[in-house]
């Protein structure tokens, strides 16, 4: 449907290409170096790989049973407090995991590999919640009512089936991040018994002079994730059979109560629990401490709005540019993938994916490589670099949103269109987005904050550098807490603000 | 879509911005280095970029950025905040020669011989252990092996930093296999890890552990922070005794010699005045300028305590072997 004639398929492939492509060519060539790797796989290793593998399935079914619940409870049903819920969500997605772990410590004195697992699932619990809620608005009303007619169990069971693909989505999702992340494994493997996972070899072997040891010993990681979401392709597709004419709206029920109870419960673990300890903990201090825990909290905020400042401005530049390029761009990939199978799709897959798996330091120093240019000094040193990275690395995630979003929409109104002699990119940018701009803006919204906590080629990156992410992470040494909680707190409510202002104002009346 | 299209124009003009004149890599920790360098911003009315490195990538972040740029450099100035991977750039060739008049007073084994780096303003390795309880605390790094010691303690475990620099010296010193046996050793002894020097320091503040090895950077955030926590100046001698010291280090970087703005920084971040800004810091780094007065609580080597003469550059050569062996060793 889309051919090298088509200048869409041009945008296309240079965008890509300059965002992803390019930058992952360092690390495609040293890749030729995995057999030679495999030479010095040893029982260590894979008892690593397994760790990591099997920790990370279970933070995976960890947030799938927090989320998809929640998901389908706030997206489907009515009852007190649901807009609060609703509202609160996307909170914890806006904290760098490191944070949540350290805010469980608190709470709970948990540790160790457990932890690890408990922390991840809670922190992208959010994901398959989010993703399901969204599918529900597509959801046929004609169909669930029917069902609903027949039995309660029948209701529920459409129900399940309409929200399995992105309940999934969100899951893997949650896997990927979670085998790829070794600060929050560190964390709890510092403050308990010492144990590592994979990710924590990676990320040793990133840091020597040569980082395509890093690249190459990620290939397992790359793997095993490819195949998950490739997997899931299947799921996605399967969505394409909904139809979107009638959308259900959400209903009241009878036990309205405890349905918002078991919310406030689970909101409860994923946001309230969490954001309550960070923010007993900017005032924390020594038993010798003279000042109080209201001074202390008063100055760590003061600090933290002082001295972050011109970072946040920054980081939010580069992220919106990001996000925005994965606005225009996500669309017409979903396209791309609903009108291609096989081996092609599978393919192209492979290349969209590659940069999000591959460890972002690799990422960075592929850039390096790339970019450094003398011709090229300008456009090293501006924060079109770093947008540029961001869309090339959390791209997937926008795709994702928008194949789920395509497939539950009529395949006849393309269809339809596509014989009236509308073109690609009149069918892509004036019918699907046009339809479908919730879930462009969601997926923007997500790289937006992937791109808010992204750290490891932040520091490699002139114009990243001084990001909020650096300016966290460097806080975090020492024991310098009131700050690192106030700092992580105040990126994420102003993150928040929008989406907050957003809803306040959608309530008022007209 | 007008909305749109003004949000974008916005976003396209704060993405242009004018080259700096002074571009800085700095290793030390943001919250202690970034006044300084705003202050000479200020004073000598230029643009300075300065970029930081973050204590999860210990320094090698901004090391391996340098190696990377090396076919186009970027950086005028690095101010690392440990010197062994200075020496590791200077044997790439990637330092070149300044000697700043302002390090008049500091000894000369923190000097290179070629001036390629000028070490300043240092940390030194030692037992922090709580005042609050009756404590048993390691004086000679030997004592790691009594579990009388050892049941109570926690070191970071050596993989990065000055940890990793710190035990890269003792296999220079010794030989790789004595080092893991000795590792071993203490281990069986019942001496904890943890992941990094202040996550050891927070152990303690915790009430996990009576005592950690540590740095004196980490030890002071303690003491600032309120707990109940002493520093004992670890002997770590063979034959001679003394503490390890490990100061900052300061280069200027193959490409920046026409560079005046980047001498004059290092001038500046040498001077004693910069030292003492950082004794007085909330990391009480320690000055080696001679004859400067220093804060209550800060103690000067080899005037309160005898210091160890490291050969830094044979260690800066043993680092990445050290490092394989206790990626080896401890990351299972």
């Amino acid at each position: 449907m889309m051919t090298f004639k088509s200048p869409w398929a041009w945008l296309l492939a240079i965008v890509s290409l300059l965002c992803a492509w390019l930058p992952l060519m360092p690390s495609v060539v040293a890749f030729f170096d995995f057999p030679q790797w495999l030479g010095t796989l040893d029982s260590r290793l894979l008892l690593l790989l397994w760790r990591s593998i099997w920790m990370s399935s279970a933070a995976a079914i960890g947030s799938l049973i927090l989320g998809w619940p929640l998901g389908l409870f706030l997206g489907r049903y009515r009852f007190p407090l649901r807009s609060t819920y609703l509202l609160f969500l996307p909170l914890s997605l806006m904290l760098p995991p490191l944070m949540v772990a350290q805010a469980w410590y608190g709470l709970t004195g948990m540790s160790g590999v457990w932890a690890s697992v408990f922390s991840f699932a809670c922190c992208y619990a959010p994901l398959p919640a989010l993703l399901v809620i969204r599918s529900l608005k597509k959801q046929s009303s004609a169909s669930y009512d029917a069902a609903r007619m027949v039995s309660g169990g029948l209701g529920l069971r459409l129900l399940i089936s309409h929200t399995r693909g992105a309940a999934f989505v969100g899951a893997a999702l949650c896997f990927i991040f979670s085998i790829g992340d070794f600060a929050v494994p560190d964390y709890f493997a510092t403050v308990g018994d010492l144990f590592h996972v994979y990710s924590s070899e990676v990320f040793s072997n990133s840091r020597n002079s040569d980082f395509t040891a890093g690249a190459v010993s990620s290939l397992p990681l790359i793997v095993i994730s490819l195949a998950m979401l490739l997997g899931l392709l299947p799921w996605l597709k399967n969505q394409q059979q909904h139809t979107s004419q009638q959308c259900a709206e959400p209903h009241t029920v009878k036990h309205s109560m405890s349905l918002s109870v078991f919310c406030l419960g689970l909101t409860t673990i994923l946001v309230f629990a969490v954001i309550g300890r960070m923010y007993f903990e900017t005032g924390m201090r020594g038993p010798l401490a003279t000042s109080s825990w209201l001074q202390t909290s008063s100055k760590a905020f003061s600090d933290a709005f002082s001295l972050g400042r011109a970072d946040m401005i920054r980081t939010f530049q580069f992220a919106s540019i990001g996000a925005l390029i994965c606005m225009v761009v996500a669309p017409l990939w979903a396209f791309v993938f609903h009108y291609s199978s096989g081996l092609k799709r599978n393919l192209l897959f492979v290349l969209l994916v590659l940069p999000m798996l591959i460890p972002s330091l690799s990422l960075g120093f592929g850039s390096i490589v790339v970019f450094n240019q003398p011709y090229l000094d300008g456009f090293y040193n501006s924060i079109w670099l770093p947008a540029m990275l961001i869309a090339g690395r959390f791209m997937p995630i926008a795709v994702l949103i928008c194949i789920n979003a395509l497939g539950s929409q009529a395949a006849a109104v393309d269809n339809s269109a596509k014989l009236h002699g509308l073109s690609i990119g009149q069918r892509v940018y004036a019918l699907f987005v046009r339809n479908n701009w919730r879930a462009c803006l969601l997926g923007g919204a997500l790289v937006f904050v992937f791109a808010m906590r992204e750290l490891d080629f932040a520091i490699l990156l002139p114009a990243a550098n001084q990001s909020t992410a650096v300016r966290y992470y460097n806080a975090l040494h020492f024991s310098r807490d009131n700050f690192v909680a106030a700092f992580g707190l105040s990126i994420c409510f102003i993150l928040f603000l929008p989406v907050m202002l957003h809803s306040w104002l959608s309530k008022k009346p007209s | 879509m007008s909305k749109i299209f003004s949000i974008i124009c916005i976003l396209l003009l704060g993405a242009c911005s004018k080259p700096a004149e002074l571009v800085i890599y700095c290793s030390l920790d943001q919250d202690l280095s970034e006044q300084i360098i705003r202050d000479f911003e200020k004073k000598h009315d230029i643009e300075i970029n300065v970029q930081f490195d973050v204590e999860r990538n210990k320094t090698v972040g901004l090391v391996s950025r340098i190696i990377a740029e090396a076919k186009n450099p970027r950086a005028d100035v690095f101010w690392n905040n440990e010197i062994a991977h200075t020496i590791r750039l200077k044997d790439l060739g990637l330092t070149t020669a300044y000697a700043p008049a302002t390090a008049e007073g500091i000894p000369a084994i923190f000097i290179d011989a070629d001036n390629h780096y000028t070490g300043f303003a240092a940390r030194a390795r030692v037992i922090m252990y709580r005042t609050d309880i009756q404590v048993n605390y390691p004086k000679h790094l030997n004592d790691f092996l009594n579990s009388e010691y050892a049941e109570n303690g926690v070191m970071a475990q050596p993989l990065t930093g000055t940890t990793l620099s710190n035990f890269a010296y003792l296999i220079q010193q010794s030989s790789t296999a004595e080092v893991v046996q000795w590792f071993d050793d203490v281990k069986s002894a019942g001496l904890g890890f943890a992941a990094g020097n202040a996550d050891a320091m927070r152990r303690v503040c915790a009430g996990d552990y009576a005592w950690c090895f540590t740095d004196t950077d980490d030890a002071a955030k303690a003491v600032v922070n309120g707990y109940p926590v002493a520093i004992h100046y670890l002997d770590q001698g063979m034959g001679e005794n003394g503490a390890m010291l490990i100061p900052n280090s300061i280069c200027l970087l193959e490409g920046a010699q026409q560079n005046e703005m980047a001498k004059k920084f290092i001038d500046y971040v040498v001077s004693a005045e910069c030292e003492l800004r950082l004794a007085h810091s909330t990391s009480a780094q320690i000055p080696l300028h001679s004859g400067i007065t220093v804060p209550d609580g800060i103690l000067l080597p080899n005037r309160d305590y005898p210091v160890l003469d490291i050969p830094w550059a044979a260690v800066a050569a043993e680092l990445d072997d050290a490092a394989s062996t206790f990626q080896e060793l401890f990351v299972r």
